[in-house]
């Protein structure tokens, strides 16, 4: 590579003259020949002399030589950036290289006019602006002027000083500062650098670099939001120019990098990667506008293509003498010479592919999101071309945020026919990726739903939580053809909006769960099904199955073949499809006890472990679970406790955070509002659609808002009161000898606090939000765990399945039996039945057969012991 | 009527597109959207007046093979009436082109709005070519013929079509096969064109057939071509002026406004009422009540929603039907001759595990577009849907028999078609599908209303005496449908609150009335009320709607009882 340091770069010329200076080198003479400056659309195309010639082939074979190593640079055109030795980083050919680092978005090959010299430094372009693929753009807007000045290149038709744009976000790079904000609004990107590596400058992005120069990954993602607090005025322009400006951003990025590591050597280019723009816009609300700007949007990919090698370069040998020339692409086409310029031979040149070169590029198809279809739409879908580092770094299924030019590309079948085509398509031509869900499990950090809404919605929903009833106002609003059971409409409410996620995994505690259990159960008709149905639209990913049509491989995950490729896929269940969202189960107590056992894991770990058929894996349900369960005699019988009732497994009840019991409101106000709404859709015009304090999409969009914004933390009243209320409610339940609250409780009346806070957007949670708390849980269990012989709250019902009562007189029971065997029969072996009725007519205690059975058993072994029919009394 | 002939406008639209742009063209070259609406209200014009519907003059596609329709020149004006089943990606359009010749540096204007390409001079250039400002959405949509259009209703169609015999020049007479090829429209609208049709609306489009050559296929190199043979046959249309079918009835007008003013003129709403009455209740074995409901079935369409009801959805189950083929062939056939659009479904364990309901969108393996697999239910709005149980057997569902049955029940329930996308994706859909199941038993797919036939043989006359009707009859039944599905309709004020009192009332005495039953009632009672052609609900005819739920109710039991 000695030659890089004899021979003096051919392409001297300089866009900047200023960069040179700093670099302390003279300015080679401006290239005097207007016609290569000024070709039509401005490509900067410099010419070399003959004497670069072969030169110009050892570097192109470099390249290649390089390329094994890594795929190939998008917009590298020539191999020199490959090939950048250290010594060879003498300021203006670093200068000279960097001219070269061109965008993703450049992958295009343009026409870049036919010079003759132009043979060895094929596709030296500086910026340029055509519109797409293979469009003529004559007299274009936005094309560089002819400037002949390169001192003072603007952007066409704008007052855009693309150098001042280098020599300003120079300026941002090497002063930008992250300030205790930049985490706030930081999404997580998919970065390369490890972010948490100790180099302190202080200077976020020389860090970055420092990165860059260790990692020797030249890629450098560059946060939008900082560069927007930073200089406003350049961001804009960004975004207006992003084909002229980014590349202006890459020479800077490159010259501060060769300024500070000048012995690296880097695989290719520094390529600023722009993200996190302060609007992500959706897909069908893209409109002409748009074309040429930065534009990000998110969505799901559904499809990506194979990764095509797309020709950039290409070299012809003539067979006769060898002789070697350089084709230019121009419209994805090229023409093979016909007659050899050395020896004029005709029809004798052949591609030598080895010596062109290729680089990647993928079509990728993005899918808007769900949120972002209207009712009564199809998903609108967009095209997005993706090259070289970037190529397969999606795959279908992911939801990302790209960022990237959107363009409108004209099919012009063939340039000869005289046809203007007057319809574009549109794509995007990537420059970023950005996954928005990692799917790493456990994750604390929640997946950023990237939410859509508009200035004017965050403050209508600001000033909807500022609002004193905005608790009553949105629990309202929560199936308003629901009437009365506004203390489960506000239970299901805070189950929406959750507990505030914490992480104590660090400290070896795991991760408590922070999604709301609910279980409704009660008599049929009441509506507990609409309310689930309802819950099912609202919720973000809300699933819907019924208990009885369940399975529990339906609700977990299910390992298909896949017809097409013959490979195991695994298939996810309601539960998993449920991750961060709520999982509705109607008919919950129908549900058979494979299954139920499956929702153990899943309601306190948050995770589903599946192992078949060669799958064995943790999945995420990180769900809330919202059920509804009938009484087993279809009519709720007040005389059993809620276990006898609904029959269900008392380690399953009690995950619930709230269990309502939900009975027939025998209300004359609440019939006559149902009437009158029923009434009232028939009389109403067809247009009138009812006009709601707060209607569906206020709602949705409010919860996905405070779940997403909202993370509450306790404070130190609010902390106090719950431990007094615990207390208390510990104690009540003691002097009575029952117990009314266990720890799982007292974690559930702070998530459920917590939900509380989030409906008021507040960033702590106040003595408030747990007296409401306390009352829902009281009021939901005062209905659920109501002895029914005491009449007393006895959570000991839902996690022995009897109550602290029944308990003490089975034991009340066994103490006389055992007193009564002793006493009075002595050891002996006795008909069963004889006990019964003997002891039955001396004790004064009133039992059952059943709990005659009950307390032989608790006696045991050691005093009674059951021998077919009869019993031995030891 | 004298045959007109052929009028200018439909033999060569688009150079009266290009008269109109010439008559303003500095006001047209920065405005396309005027121009548009410009054509729109000339061609609108021409197509209809208040004495004749001119729409007849416009050569139809419907019915024609794929070949017969790329025979067709591609300048003329042709029309389609067809249901909107895809949408396709948006693209942009530039509308105008400014043109400069390199010799002379001369510059015009050219209109290039409903076209998809220009040819240009030799020494011609367009100025500002893809200029993002010059730019324009073009929708395209992918359309076929109305599904499951009712025989009268094609037959109807082609008579009015023959009646104008203008296509005695312009195709070949064997248009026997009425039937005909389904053959798919890819439909361009330009300049903002519309943004209001969604899918499955049903619509007319009048416009232009493109040639279809692979240089439409949007290639951008166009190499790739021969893969796709399939694809370069697809028919494409730029679309100049469209209508919305707000009824499949050919004959009628479409305005809400011109039907509301035959109605006026309609003076025997009752007795024609009774006619199609009589008719039912003979293939019903003389069962009234069963009768009244499937007569309200016929005349249910579902106009609105609210946050979790389908309103105006009357999905019926009538149940103890006899076994008896001849009966359902009658009943089904009479049932075809008076709506515009029916389809059956036999609703076996074979069928459901082999077909698709809900229609599923995937990905084409060969290139970047998609596929839609067409879904049974995906029908436009107003089509009858029958679906018979008798044939059920016991047997086992698979995935998608599952999957059938889910998305019928939803559709019993909330009138709501879920498509289904890749990667679990699914968009719900709005439909307006009467729904009618004839079972032995209570059906699998829940319906809102269920009513058990009564065996009561109707005494002397009974079905076999069924005569055809006459024309002038048959006519006044279509159209007492068509128009029953605009009646305007409210309850009286003084009502509306003696049914809520009612209502309070007897929930005090009888809990097992729910708000469902009432709901029924009102739905039925409104039903009931446009059926005798009234716009307002009294008193009586809400006592007569309580009174058949009653008796329905009461059925019920009995047979629940019996059981």
């Amino acid at each position: 590579m000695d030659a890089e340091d004899v021979v003096p770069e051919p392409d001297e010329l300089m866009v900047d003259g200023n960069a040179m200076d700093h670099d302390g080198v003279a300015d080679p003479p401006a290239n005097p020949d207007p016609d290569n400056v000024a070709s039509p659309d401005s490509s900067l195309l410099i010419p070399s002399g003959p004497a670069e010639k072969n030169r110009g082939l050892v570097r192109h074979l470099h390249g290649i030589s390089q390329r094994t190593k890594r795929s190939s640079r998008s917009g590298s055109v020539t191999g020199s950036q490959y090939a950048t030795p250290p010594q060879a980083a003498r300021g203006p050919n670093r200068l000279n290289e960097s001219m070269n680092l061109l965008s993703p978005m450049r992958y295009t090959p343009g026409h870049a006019p036919q010079t003759p010299n132009s043979i060895t430094t094929p596709g030296r372009r500086l910026a340029r602006h055509d519109v797409g693929d293979g469009m003529e753009v004559p007299g274009h807007g936005r094309n560089a002027p002819p400037a002949n000045d390169e001192q003072e290149l603007y952007i066409w038709g704008t007052s855009v000083n693309i150098n001042q744009c280098r020599v300003d976000f120079r300026h941002f790079l090497e002063t930008f500062e992250k300030g205790p904000e930049d985490d706030l609004d930081d999404p997580d990107i998919v970065q390369t650098q490890d972010p948490n590596e100790a180099i302190a400058t202080g200077k976020y992005y020389l860090d970055v670099m420092t990165e860059i120069a260790i990692l020797e990954q030249p890629q450098l993602n560059l946060n939008c939001m900082h560069l927007k607090r930073y200089n406003d005025k350049l961001y804009f322009q960004l975004i207006a120019y992003p084909q002229e400006v980014i590349p202006m951003f890459d020479i800077a990025a490159m010259e501060i990098f060769n300024e500070r590591y000048p012995a690296r050597v880097l695989p290719g280019p520094i390529q600023v990667r722009p993200f996190n723009l302060h609007k992500t816009s959706v897909m069908r609300q893209m409109n002409p506008e748009d074309i040429d700007r930065l534009v990000s949007i998110h969505g799901m990919v559904i499809r990506t293509s194979n990764v095509v090698p797309e020709l950039r370069d290409v070299v012809f040998m003539c067979n006769v003498c060898e002789h070697r020339v350089h084709g230019e692409i121009i419209r994805g086409k090229i023409t093979e010479p016909t007659v050899c310029q050395n020896c004029n031979s005709t029809h004798s040149y052949g591609v030598m592919h080895n010596l062109s070169r290729f680089s990647d590029v993928q079509l990728v198809k993005l899918q808007e999101s769900q949120e972002d279809m209207p009712p009564g739409q199809t998903p609108h879908t967009i095209l997005v071309y993706v090259h070289d580092s970037l190529v397969d770094t999606v795959q279908a299924g992911d939801r990302i945020i790209v960022t990237g030019v959107y363009r409108a590309v004209s099919i012009r079948p063939n340039p000869r026919q005289q046809v203007i085509r007057a319809v574009y398509k549109t794509n995007i031509d990537v420059v970023h990726f950005q996954r928005k869900d990692k799917r790493r499990l456990n994750e604390v950090q929640e997946e950023l739903e990237q939410l859509n809404l508009s200035e004017q919605r965050i403050r209508q929903i600001e000033t909807l939580a500022a609002r004193p009833d905005a608790y009553e106002a949105l629990s309202r609003a929560l199936a308003p053809s629901i009437y009365e059971q506004d203390d489960i409409k506000k239970g299901v409410l805070l189950q929406l909006l959750g507990g505030s996620k914490k992480d104590f995994s660090k400290v070896g505690r795991g991760r408590p769960r922070c999604e709301i259990n609910v279980l409704m159960c009660g008599d049929p008709g009441t509506s507990k099904s609409q309310m689930l149905q309802y819950v099912h639209k609202v919720a973000p990913r809300g699933q819907y199955t019924s208990g009885k049509g369940s399975s529990a491989v339906g609700l977990t995950a299910y390992v298909t073949r896949d017809p097409d490729t013959r490979q195991f896929a695994l298939q996810s269940g309601a539960l998993v499809l449920s991750d961060n969202g709520v999982c509705c189960i109607d008919e919950f107590d129908k549900m058979n006890e494979s299954t139920r056992s499956v929702l153990h894991e899943v309601m306190e770990q948050q995770t589903l472990s599946v192992a078949k058929a060669g799958i064995i894996c943790q999945l995420n349900a990180r769900t809330s679970i919202l059920a509804a369960a009938n009484p087993i005699e279809s009519q709720w019988n007040k005389d059993k406790t809620i276990i006898e009732n609904i029959q269900l497994p008392h380690t399953l009840l009690s995950r619930f955070d709230l269990i309502f019991l939900v009975l027939d409101p025998q209300d004359e106000a609440y019939d006559k509002r149902l009437a009158r709404h029923l009434v009232s859709i028939y009389y109403r015009s067809q247009e009138e659609e009812a006009i709601e304090e707060v209607d569906l999409n206020l709602l949705k969009d409010f919860i996905a808002y405070a779940r997403h914004h909202c993370n509450p933390k306790l404070d130190d009243t609010a902390g106090e009161e719950l431990v007094q209320q615990y207390v208390e409610m510990r104690r009540i339940g003691k002097g009575r000898g029952q117990i009314s609250a266990y720890p799982r409780q007292l974690e559930s009346l702070i998530r459920l606090s917590e939900a509380r806070a989030k409906v008021r957007l507040a960033k702590s949670v106040t003595s408030e939000d747990v007296k409401e708390a306390i009352r829902l849980h009281k009021e939901a269990m005062k209905q659920a765990a109501t002895d029914p012989l005491s009449g007393r709250i006895d959570l000991s019902i839902l996690t022995t399945g009897i109550s602290t009562a029944a308990r003490q007189r089975r034991a009340e029971l066994a103490a006389k039996l055992k007193d009564y065997l002793q006493t009075k029969l002595g050891p002996g072996t006795f008909p069963h039945a004889l006990i019964f009725d003997q002891f039955r007519a001396a004790s004064t205690l009133t039992f059952t057969r059943d709990q005659f059975e009950e307390a032989v058993k608790e006696l045991g072994e050691g005093v009674v012991t059951a021998v077919g029919r009869n019993l031995r009394v030891s | 009527m004298p045959a007109p002939s052929t009028p200018k406008w439909a033999l060569d639209p688009l150079t009266v597109v290009d008269g109109i742009f010439a008559s303003d063209t500095a006001r047209f070259r920065d405005d396309p959207e005027s121009l548009r609406t410009e054509v729109e209200r000339f061609f609108q014009e021409r197509l209809r007046s208040s004495t004749f519907d001119y729409r007849y003059l416009v050569p139809s596609i419907n019915g024609l093979s794929k070949d017969e329709v790329q025979a067709l020149s591609p300048n003329i004006l042709v029309r389609f009436r067809c249901m909107v089943q895809d949408e396709k990606q948006m693209s942009y359009h530039q509308p105008m082109l400014h043109i400069r010749n390199e010799v002379s540096g001369d510059t015009h204007y050219v209109c290039s709005i409903f076209k998809i390409s220009v040819p240009v001079l030799e020494n011609e250039t367009v100025v500002g070519l893809g200029d993002p400002s010059s730019l324009r959405e073009m929708r395209s949509v992918s359309c076929v013929p109305l599904p499951a259009e009712a025989k009268w209703v094609c037959s109807l169609n082609d008579e009015m079509q023959q009646k104008t015999r203008l296509f005695g020049s312009l195709l070949a007479e064997d248009k026997e096969n009425a039937v005909g090829a389904n053959i798919t429209v890819i439909a361009n609208l330009f300049a903002g064109a519309g943004s209001a049709i969604g899918i499955n609306d049903s619509i007319e489009l009048f416009g232009t057939l493109q040639k279809s050559t692979a240089d439409i296929t949007g290639d951008v190199d166009g190499e790739a071509v021969p893969a796709r043979d399939e694809k370069s046959m697809e028919i494409r249309m730029s679309v100049l002026v469209y209508e919305e079918l707000s009824h499949a009835h050919p004959a009628l007008p479409l305005a809400k406004a011109d039907l509301s003013l035959l109605a006026a003129t309609e003076q025997s709403i009752d007795s024609t009422r009774k006619l199609l009455f009589d008719r039912l209740l003979r293939c019903l074995r003389g069962d009234e009540l069963s009768t009244q409901y499937i007569l309200m079935y016929l005349l249910s369409s579902t106009y609105s929603w609210t946050a979790d009801m389908a309103i105006g959805n009357f999905s019926l189950n009538v149940i103890d039907i006899p076994e008896d083929a001849l009966f359902l062939s009658r009943l089904l056939s009479q049932v075809e001759d008076v709506v515009t659009q029916l389809r059956t479904f036999g609703l076996t364990v074979a069928n459901l595990n082999s077909s698709r309901m809900a229609p599923l969108i995937k990905e084409r393996q060969t290139d970047m577009e998609h596929d839609l697999q067409p879904g049974f239910l995906q029908l436009p709005k107003h089509t009858h849907l029958v679906l018979d149980e008798l044939g059920m057997t016991t047997g086992t569902l698979n995935d998608a028999g599952v999957r059938n049955v889910m998305a019928l029940q939803r559709l019993a329930k909330d009138q709501e078609l879920l498509f289904d996308y890749e990667f679990g994706v699914q968009a719900a859909f709005r439909m307006d599908i009467p729904l009618l199941v004839l079972s032995q038993g209570r059906s699998l797919v829940e319906c809102r209303y269920v009513v058990p036939l009564a065996s009561n043989v109707l005494t002397g006359a009974d079905f076999r005496d069924l005569d055809t009707l006459s024309e002038k009859d048959m006519w006044r039944i279509r159209q007492y449908l068509v128009m029953a599905k605009f009646a305007e309709y409210e309850i009286a004020t003084g009502l509306r609150q003696a049914i809520v009192e009612e209502f309070v009332e007897t929930r005090k005495s009888d809990r097992s009335l729910s708000g469902e039953q009432l709901h029924n009632q009102l739905e039925l009672a409104r039903y009931l009320c446009i059926s005798h052609g009234e716009k307002t609900l009294t008193k009586e005819r809400w006592e007569e709607a309580v009174g058949m739920e009653k008796t329905r109710q009461a059925r019920l039991k009995d047979l629940a009882a019996s059981r």
